[in-house]
Order: structure tokens, then C-alpha cells, then sequence
């Protein structure tokens, strides 16, 4: 199985990607696709570069060297909103909500680029103004009852539950209407019964025809939920395949073993 | 239902205050005291137009007040030198320092939020030194005086001439609802929040495909705007301008109002600016005293209130939400009602 980069069923391309900061190259000549309608896993030991790649792909940073394909168009270097208005929406390590924002507030800012925030039809209120707001919020109570949130929908996104906030973002993200989704550790500090509920989330959200990039750390995780798993760690590709493959392979065994042996 | 009348009944009880507003200058006889009024109208234009970008947007400006010394200096020359009238120069005024503001916010935002602070206050001094030293267009120190007042006012037979203090508020009181209902609209819309998103997270708000620095931008202009509207109606209304009015100092007091009076609030933005138009006008004897007084209490507030006057209200408000979802929770259930936000 070796990977073609001129690939039609592939989403997402990214091709000998490179990026160093000072010294270190974070990421080094990677390439690797994503085809349509998976769930394709990104794995790695901490520092691989892992959540290097996700910035670089949603634009966050720019490569010094290579490209990144979206359905074959080219999104290097463009802006991070630019490369949303695509349709490739994220969530992060660390979870960003917004402070002073309800729930439903939260999911209301992505549906940002559905209702275009356009100054002066609001102003106005025009008639296509007032019903894209009604649409928006006609698709966030969707999306809410969707991923469990609706009755604490008038709660701070902030004071929520670790698992719940990580469902805020989820939910904020598919407010933006994605074809690719990219979650950067989504069950990190999860309990086993939050890690489980969210795992059937994401397989409910790749029902509906949204393409999965994940990072993840749990390889129970990936490897009931991804059919694709890329393994990298100094920033290159270890290996690539499907789980059966990847979970005893010689050289993934040893990039964590060694990591053991290191922190023993 | 339940929660549909209630803020019917809100509503209603607003316009009713806002009409009762305008009966004000009745109860009042001494035109000293209507001339602060007015002077907190005014002021309140211009803190609704600083909180907009400080407030929802969390780019601080210390500079504002020579967006608010631009218009009322267009407003001047307009009037003085080609007898413009308050509804000619009005419009220049605000399309004048919506560009200056729109080239400003273009420079000053792409830097970061420090940098942004002194770009505007090296805006600022620029602009207060123009109006001081281009004697043959500013008047320099002395400023311009004998600004006209605003034509009179005809409905049918009723004529509203404007001679005392008291004829000025019903104008003013106008256009700060109009400014209160602008502010409103750009709130509760998609560019609104968006910018409320940028001031919590700006990387999560441009992965939600805002463009940050374009909203910005806009949003300063808009802004700006605002400052420029106030400076035409201070011109008209004090028939005087003069650089020191739009001094640094000025910049500071508007950026205290909205402190004060709490960040991303309207009502807050009006505490605010009656709280400090009454302050100054009391410490009018001592400016010195003043500028440091207000320096402190800038400090004050980040350090202990940064919500401002209205962010201890806030915890009431969050209860009242609560209680309002079980009315509704109960409403839903009953009727099988579908309730947005």
C-alpha cells in the first residue's frame, strides 16, 4: 500500500511538508492523504509534531517548505479563515470556548460563515438577513440536541464539564457546516465513560459524511475508531495503514517502547 | 408565553421611559444643569462609539478623542467658512473621521494590542498638535468660535428654534438613541458577534472563518465614526471649538467612562458617561487633579471590577436567566413550544 499523491478520493493531501522552529524541524518532509468519509487517525509520541501539522493545515502557521491540498485545490499558506470558508474545521489541544459565552452563543459564532457577517443587511435587517439568523439558529438547535447540549444550552461554555466543553467546541465546529473535521486530542483528561460517549459522537459525526482527521493519544481509541492511522514521530511518517497493521508493527512498537525505556 | 410577555412587557416599559426622557428639561430650571445634561448626551455617543471597539471588540484605543476633536473641527471650518448648517456638516464629519479612522485602525491593528495603545496615542498628540498649530484652518490655540446653532425645526405649524440649553436636548437625546439603536442592531447580528469572538479568542474565531483583522478594522471605523458624529453635534452645541478640549486628556476620559461604566455594555457606557461628565465638570477647578484621579480609578477597575458598574449587575442577570429557562422549560413542555436563545 504504498501512497499516490494524484489520489481523487482523497480530501486532504499534504505533500514533503516541512517545518523547522529555530533548529528543530517539527515537522520534516511529510507527506500522506486523507481519503473521503474516513476516520483517519494521526498518531505519535509527544513532540512527533502532531499538533504542528494541524496548525499548518488549518493555516495557523506556515510551511517553509511543500503543499497541502484541499479536493486538489491548494490552501498552503492561506488564512486560517480562508481555509474554514473551505470547509475544514478544527478543534484544539487545549480547549479555546470564549469566555463570556453561553453554549448557545458559542455554537452561534460558528455558524459565522453561514449567515457571512455582512454589516450593513444587519444593520438594516434586511429580509435575507433576518431569515439566514433564523436558519443559523434553527441549525445550532440541531446541532445541540445532535451532540447532547441543548438543555444546557443558557449555561457559560466555560463552566461546563470538561467532556461538555469538549462537546461546545465539537459542536462549534460542526456549526460551520465542515467536510473535514480535525480533532487535536479530543479525549485528553478524559474519564473512560466521557472517552466512550465522545468516541460514539465521532462516529455519528462521520455518519453524516464528514471526513475525520484525529490526533490522539488513546490507541484503544484509534484503533476501534480510525481505518486509517499514519504514525509519525521527529516530524516524518513512521508508517501508515489500517489499525491491524499499525498495532504490531516493528517500527511503531519500538518509536513507544523507546519512549518507555526513556521515561524509566 | 410567559417569557414572550414578559419581554413585551420590557419592551413597552422602555419605549415609555425613552418618550418620558424627552419631558426632562420641564422639571428643570437651571440652565447650568441642562447644559451638563446635554453634555452627557454627547459624551455618551462617544462612549458608545469607544465600547464598540475596546468593549465587544477588546482593542484598546487611547486616541479617540481626536477622532471626537476631527469632527468637531470639520463641523467648525464647515460651518464658519462655508456656512454650512449642523445637518450639512454632520454627514462630513462622520464620513471625514470614518476614513481617518478606517486608515488608523488599517495601520494600528495590525499590531499587537500594546503597540495598538501607543500607535493611537502617537495618533492622538498628532491630531490635538495639528488643531494647535495649523493657525490658518484651526484658529490654533484660540480655537474657532461663533459656530451656528442648528436651523430651526418645522412641523406644520410648530417651530423648534434652538436658543437655550433646553431646546438643544430633545436633539441630542435623538441621536443618542439612535446611536443606542445602531449599537444594538451591530450587536445582535453575525459581525457583532464576531467581534465578541475575536476579543475572547481570536484563534478560535478566525478557525471559525472570521476574518479578524478585516473585522476589526471595520469595526474601528465605525467607531471612529461615532466620535465624529459627537464632535459635529459638541461644535453646534457649544458654538466653540478649541484644541484643548481634544487633548490627550480627552482620550483618557472617554476610555474611563467605558471602564467605569463596564466594558461591552450599553447601559454601562451611559453610567459611565454621565458619571464622568458630572465628575468633571465638578473637578473643572483642578484639571490636574482630575487626569490623576482618573488614572487611578482606570487602574481600579482592571485590577478589581474589570466588568465595570454593570459587571456587578451581572450576577443577577445570570440567575434571572436561569429562572427564566424553568419558566420556559415549563412553557415548552406545556405547549410543546420551540424557544430560541
Amino acid at each position: 500500500m504504498s501512497s499516490n499523491f494524484v489520489d481523487d478520493s482523497a480530501i486532504l493531501t499534504v505533500n514533503q511538508l516541512s517545518k523547522s522552529f529555530g533548529g528543530v524541524k517539527a515537522v520534516n518532509n511529510l507527506s500522506f492523504s486523507v481519503k473521503e468519509n474516513n476516520i483517519h487517525a494521526i498518531i505519535g509520541p509527544n513532540g512527533a509534531g502532531k499538533s504542528t501539522l494541524f496548525n499548518l493545515i488549518t493555516g495557523v502557521i506556515t510551511p517553509d517548505t511543500g503543499e497541502i491540498k484541499l479536493s486538489n485545490q491548494d490552501i498552503t499558506s492561506l488564512r486560517p479563515d480562508k481555509i474554514a470558508e473551505r470547509g475544514v474545521s478544527r478543534t484544539f489541544q487545549n480547549i479555546r470556548l470564549f469566555p463570556d459565552m453561553t453554549v448557545f452563543e458559542t455554537v452561534l459564532i460558528g455558524t459565522y460563515l453561514m449567515t457571512g457577517g455582512k454589516l450593513l443587511p444587519a444593520v438594516f435587517r434586511t429580509k435575507s438577513f433576518r431569515n439566514k439568523e433564523r436558519e443559523a439558529k434553527e441549525r445550532i438547535e440541531e446541532i445541540l440536541k445532535f451532540v447532547g447540549l441543548w438543555d444546557m444550552r443558557h449555561e457559560y461554555a466555560a463552566r461546563l464539564s470538561y467532556g461538555n466543553q469538549r462537546r461546545v467546541e465539537i459542536a462549534r465546529a460542526l456549526a460551520t457546516n465542515p467536510d473535514l473535521l480535525l480533532l487535536d486530542e479530543p479525549t485528553a483528561g478524559m474519564n473512560q465513560q466521557e472517552t466512550k460517549e465522545l468516541m460514539q459522537l465521532f462516529s455519528q459525526v462521520n455518519n453524516q459524511g464528514i471526513t475525520i482527521l484525529i490526533i490522539a493519544h488513546d490507541m484503544h481509541l484509534v484503533n476501534t475508531l480510525s481505518n486509517q492511522i499514519t504514525v509519525i514521530n521527529f516530524g516524518e511518517k513512521l508508517v501508515e495503514g489500517p489499525p491491524e497493521m499499525i498495532q504490531n508493527h516493528p517500527a511503531v512498537l519500538e518509536a513507544y517502547m523507546g519512549r518507555a525505556e526513556a521515561n524509566a | 408565553m410567559e417569557l414572550i410577555k414578559r419581554s413585551a412587557f420590557r419592551k413597552s416599559v422602555l419605549l415609555l421611559g425613552g418618550i418620558a426622557l424627552f419631558l426632562l428639561p420641564l422639571g428643570i430650571v437651571n440652565p447650568y444643569f441642562m447644559y451638563i445634561i446635554n453634555l452627557i448626551l454627547i459624551y455618551a455617543i462617544l462612549a458608545l462609539g469607544l465600547d464598540l471597539i475596546v468593549g465587544y471588540t477588546g482593542q484598546v484605543s487611547v486616541g479617540h478623542g481626536a477622532f471626537f476633536g476631527i469632527g468637531a473641527y470639520v463641523a467648525a471650518i464647515l460651518a464658519k467658512n462655508l456656512g454650512f448648517s449642523l445637518w450639512l456638516t454632520l454627514p462630513f464629519s462622520i464620513i471625514i473621521t470614518a476614513v481617518i479612522g478606517l486608515i488608523i485602525g488599517f495601520i494600528g491593528l495590525k499590531l499587537i494590542e500594546e503597540y495598538l495603545v501607543m500607535a493611537t496615542l502617537a495618533f492622538g498628540t498628532i491630531i490635538w498638535l495639528v488643531f494647535l498649530n495649523w493657525t490658518d484652518l484651526t484658529g490654533g490655540p484660540m480655537g474657532i468660535a461663533g459656530i451656528s446653532a442648528p436651523p430651526t425645526i418645522t412641523l406644520g405649524t410648530l417651530q423648534f428654534p434652538f436658543i437655550q440649553y433646553h431646546d438643544y436636548y430633545p436633539l441630542l437625546l435623538i441621536f443618542v438613541y439612535l446611536g443606542i439603536l445602531i449599537t444594538r442592531l451591530i450587536i445582535k447580528s453575525g459581525f457583532g458577534r464576531a467581534c465578541t469572538a475575536i476579543r475572547d479568542d481570536e484563534l478560535a474565531a478566525q478557525a471559525m472563518g472570521i476574518p479578524v483583522f478585516k473585522t476589526k478594522v471595520i469595526m474601528f471605523t465605525i467607531s471612529a465614526a461615532f466620535c465624529g458624529a459627537a464632535g459635529a453635534l459638541y461644535a453646534h452645541f457649544l458654538h466653540v471649538v478649541s484644541p484643548e478640549t481634544f487633548a490627550f486628556g480627552m482620550s483618557v476620559t472617554i476610555l474611563t467612562m467605558v471602564m467605569i461604566g463596564g466594558q461591552g455594555s450599553i447601559t454601562g457606557a451611559i453610567i459611565g458617561a454621565a458619571i464622568l461628565t458630572v465628575s468633571s465638570e465638578a473637578l473643572r477647578e483642578t484639571p490636574e487633579l482630575r487626569m490623576l484621579i482618573y488614572g487611578f480609578l482606570i487602574v481600579i477597575m482592571i485590577m478589581f471590577f474589570p466588568k465595570g458598574i454593570m459587571g456587578l449587575f451581572q450576577i443577577s442577570k445570570q440567575r434571572l436567566l436561569k429562572k427564566s429557562i424553568q419558566v420556559e422549560k415549563n412553557v415548552v413542555e406545556k405547549e410543546g413550544l420551540s424557544y430560541e436563545q
